[in-house]
């Protein structure tokens, strides 16, 4: 995946999007599931950060919602077993069972729009260097620089020799049982064979144990300023109840 | 496991232990003197999405999802190089493809990697299979040890949903629910790894694992000692953490909400309903949900102007790149 | 004679378990000299070219490098003075970006980052590949990955360049360019090749396997090529 083509947080340190994206789900999911109101409020963080990233939240949103049946799998549980009242709405009264549903499923939407931001934001590679500044060892780093790089060549390999077998299957689509093993055996052995051509390649140019990426990531004073914006903004999310603050101010008024 | 259906608390106990479970694995696989090692490890782990995509004629469902799981991995690479892989794995299907959360990692990590690696591989697989090549043997070894994996998986999923308080799913109901599930997808991934490992087995038998640190330990006595002193500091820093995030977890299910719990306690502030001023101005229920709807009307509102500035200042954008063209 | 760039004397090697697949090598080839090696698949020219900088240690016989021998203590010095271009792009480029990937060989050599820097420039400049620097290896077209990874050696500054058969997988337009890059090169060539007019275009000397030994040694317009399926 790119990241968002010069966007105004796309110049902010990974690691810096990387703490405040923990912080904000800290915060959201820390927050009990009967209070959906506070949940909602942390829609701020991606419906702000969304046009800063040059996404529109629209399609965020729209992208998240591929999480959808598995909170609806886990949620739907909550209404059949917790039945004790929590308001009567026209009559109806609303179970708490319905309430924790609800905030499941905005919690699940906003995490994972969260997740979104920050993986079109900061590119994959320099999350890589990210996680090893803070403190990730060098060789899942490593690891994790190598699997994505030849994530596509491999999948392109798969797809290769899924065709080859398709232009001969006449029309099946999937594997019998007996013919899977060997195939996917295939794959495994050119994947073996690959991995002793790279490391010819890697050994050839003098390669001793440590991949060392490029060494400019520097911390500025924008990325602490992001930081100091949107932690506190978090907090007082998470510790103020802004719609009792709201509910006050307009009773007041 | 997504974001949703873990606590914080949950999220830190479990990400503690997967932490140490990591730095121990990176330091095993130092040791291993294999010299292909760092590239074998990297396109494995590219292996594992490939495999994914050849479809099987069995229909396969469920939460995992992985019929190439740590099993097969650890009988090509070794329990710990092909524990490293398979977080690998995870963290990118997190950090790239949004599949899992970022703090359920911790979770998945423990569901799925150390359940297969660390325990289904060296309990299970190992002495089942021992070094014979015999299909039988092989077959055996890998059913009984993907079933045991994705049980104790299902089960950790049940656990952390529950201790997490999210669901208010029976924790005995859950489990009856998940287990049969599990069996059979750890059924399916069983015959599935022994096919590929029969495979190997008959036609490429020196791909499989055997034993290299073992091999170096004896002709290497330097790095055999090294590994030794280092070995009662690792073993007692994962017992340390284990206790800890025992404890911790403990805490966060004597309270459906751990963190809650505690920073009450730590600053002496209860956001507990009751105790705000807004309960004391209304009645609860009508406030609660007039809290959701204000909430709900200021996101859209929210929304609405940045959305408009954000289609006002790409419009400005594109004005000023076609001047500029010009 | 001066020493030369790159000598192979009396050269056996079997893969373990397999059959020999050097028999009694023995050429060696000039500073500034250009060579292509010819021959049919198996015939051992990849196997060859990989004793070129020590990934294989020959069993009998010696293999040189400006006229020292490469034996298990200098393997790294060697690697320095011949860099390998190998067959397939995608395994020589295992680094997230082309310009990390181009930096890779002098970061290893232990080099100051200005200095590895201007290396890198340089290597992208002669290759062409600067305006797609910052690219993935997934993004770039195959020609393009392969002037990136002729760019990869050239950054270590080798005297010898090794090619594993460079135009295969190339498209006429990519190995047109390739061939006007490797053309203008000062290098000491030895290039693995099934490509006569690629041989023909860029090399003065040929040398013809059959079989893990050599068939044919000397001047490329007498190579009885056409014929090396009687053989």
């Amino acid at each position: 995946m790119k990241p968002a083509e010069r966007s105004h947080i796309g110049d902010i340190d990974p690691r810096a999007l990387l703490l405040v994206t923990v912080v904000y789900l800290v915060a959201m999911l820390s927050v009990p599931l009967q209070r959906t109101d506070m949940i909602i409020w942390f829609a701020a963080y991606p419906i702000i950060s969304a046009p800063l990233a040059h996404i529109a939240y629209e399609r965020l949103f729209r992208n998240s919602l591929f999480v959808l049946p598995l909170l609806v799998f886990i949620g739907i549980f909550n209404p059949i077993y917790d039945r004790t009242p929590a308001f009567a709405l026209f009559g109806i009264t609303i179970n708490s069972g319905w309430i924790s549903f609800i905030s499941i499923i905005i919690r699940g939407l906003l995490a994972t729009q969260a997740l979104l931001l920050l993986i079109r934001v900061s590119g994959f590679n320099e999350m890589c260097e990210a996680l090893h500044r803070l403190g990730c060892p060098g060789a899942i780093a490593t690891q994790l620089l190598m699997v994505y790089r030849y994530l596509s060549v491999l999948l392109e390999e798969a797809l290769t020799m899924q065709h080859a077998r398709q232009a001969r299957s006449y029309g099946k689509n999937s594997f019998k049982a007996s013919l899977w093993g060997p195939f996917v055996g295939q794959l495994l052995l050119r994947t073996i064979e690959r991995s002793r051509r790279i490391n010819m390649a890697m050994k050839a140019r003098g390669f001793n144990g440590t991949l060392s990426t490029s060494p400019n990531m520097h911390w500025t004073t924008a990325d602490t300023v992001y930081c100091l914006v949107w932690i506190p903004v978090f907090f007082s999310l998470r510790f103020i109840d802004v719609s009792a603050l709201l509910l006050t101010l307009f009773a007041y008024c | 496991m997504a974001d949703a259906l873990v606590s914080p608390a949950i999220a830190a106990g479990t990400g503690a232990i997967a932490a140490t479970l990591i730095a121990v694995a990176a330091s095993k696989v130092k040791q291993i003197r294999r010299d292909d090692i760092i590239p074998l490890m990297g396109v494995m782990g590219a292996f594992v999405f490939a495999a994914q995509m050849i479809n099987f004629s069995i229909p396969g469902t469920g939460s995992s999802g992985h019929i190439i799981g740590g099993v097969l991995l650890s009988a090509v690479l070794g329990p710990w190089a092909a524990f490293i892989t398979l977080c690998s794995v995870l963290i990118i299907q997190c950090l790239v493809f949004a599949d899992g959360g970022l703090l359920a990692l911790g979770c998945n990590i423990l569901n799925m990697a150390a359940t297969s690696c660390l325990i289904a591989y060296p309990l299970i697989y190992r002495p089942i299979s021992g070094t014979s090549l015999k299909p039988w043997r092989i077959t055996a070894a890998s059913i009984a040890a993907s079933i045991i994996a994705l049980e104790i998986g299902a089960a950790g999923v049940t656990l952390e949903t529950e201790l997490s308080g999210i669901t208010a799913l029976p924790t005995s109901t859950f489990l009856a629910f998940m287990l049969p599930i599990h069996l059979a997808i750890g059924a399916i991934e069983g015959v599935a790894t022994a096919a590929v490992l029969c495979f190997l087995a008959k036609y490429r038998p020196e791909t499989l694992y055997s034993d290299y640190t073992a091999d170096e330990s004896s002709c290497t006595g330097r790095f055999a000692s090294g590994s030794g002193r280092l070995r009662p500091v690792l073993i007692g820093f994962a017992i340390a953490t284990l206790i800890f995030a025992g404890a911790f977890t403990w805490l966060a299910s004597a309270n459906p909400d751990g963190l809650e719990w505690s920073i009450e306690k730590v600053s002496g502030i209860s956001d507990m309903p009751s105790a705000t001023p807004a309960t004391a101005f209304m009645p609860d229920y009508d406030s609660r949900f007039a809290g959701i709807v204000g909430a709900i009307i200021v996101m859209v509102m929210l929304w609405a102007i940045t959305t408009i500035i954000f289609h006002r200042v790409r419009n400005a954008h594109q004005n000023s790149s076609t001047k500029g063209k010009e | 004679m001066n020493t030369p760039a790159l000598e192979f004397k009396d050269v056996c090697f079997s893969y373990p378990g397999g059959h020999e697949v050097l028999r009694h090598v023995s050429f060696s080839i000039q500073p500034g000299e250009k060579v292509a090696l010819v021959g049919l698949n198996g015939s051992g020219k990849s196997t060859l070219l990989l004793h070129t900088n020590g990934l294989l240690l020959a069993d009998t016989g010696t293999v040189s490098v400006n006229g020292k021998v490469i034996g298990r203590k200098n393997v790294e010095e060697c690697r320095k003075i011949v860099g390998m271009v190998f067959q397939n792009a995608d395994d020589q480029l295992f680094m997230p970006t082309v310009e990390t990937d181009v930096a890779f060989g002098p970061r290893n050599m232990g080099l100051k980052e200005e200095e590895v820097n201007s290396r890198v420039d340089e290597a992208l400049r002669i290759t062409g590949c600067s305006s797609f620097r910052d690219k993935a290896p997934f993004h770039l077209s195959g020609g393009q990955k392969k002037m990136a990874s002729i760019a990869t050696v050239l950054s270590m500054k080798p005297n010898i360049l090794v090619f594993d058969e460079p135009t295969s997988s190339l498209d006429f337009a990519a190995e047109a360019q390739l061939i006007g890059i490797i053309d203008r090169l000062p290098h000491t060539i030895l290039m693995s090749t099934h490509d006569m007019d690629l041989a023909r275009r860029l090399c003065t000397r040929a040398i013809l396997m059959d079989h893990g030994a050599i068939a044919y040694d000397g001047p490329i317009d007498t190579l009885p090529y056409p014929l090396i399926s009687t053989l």
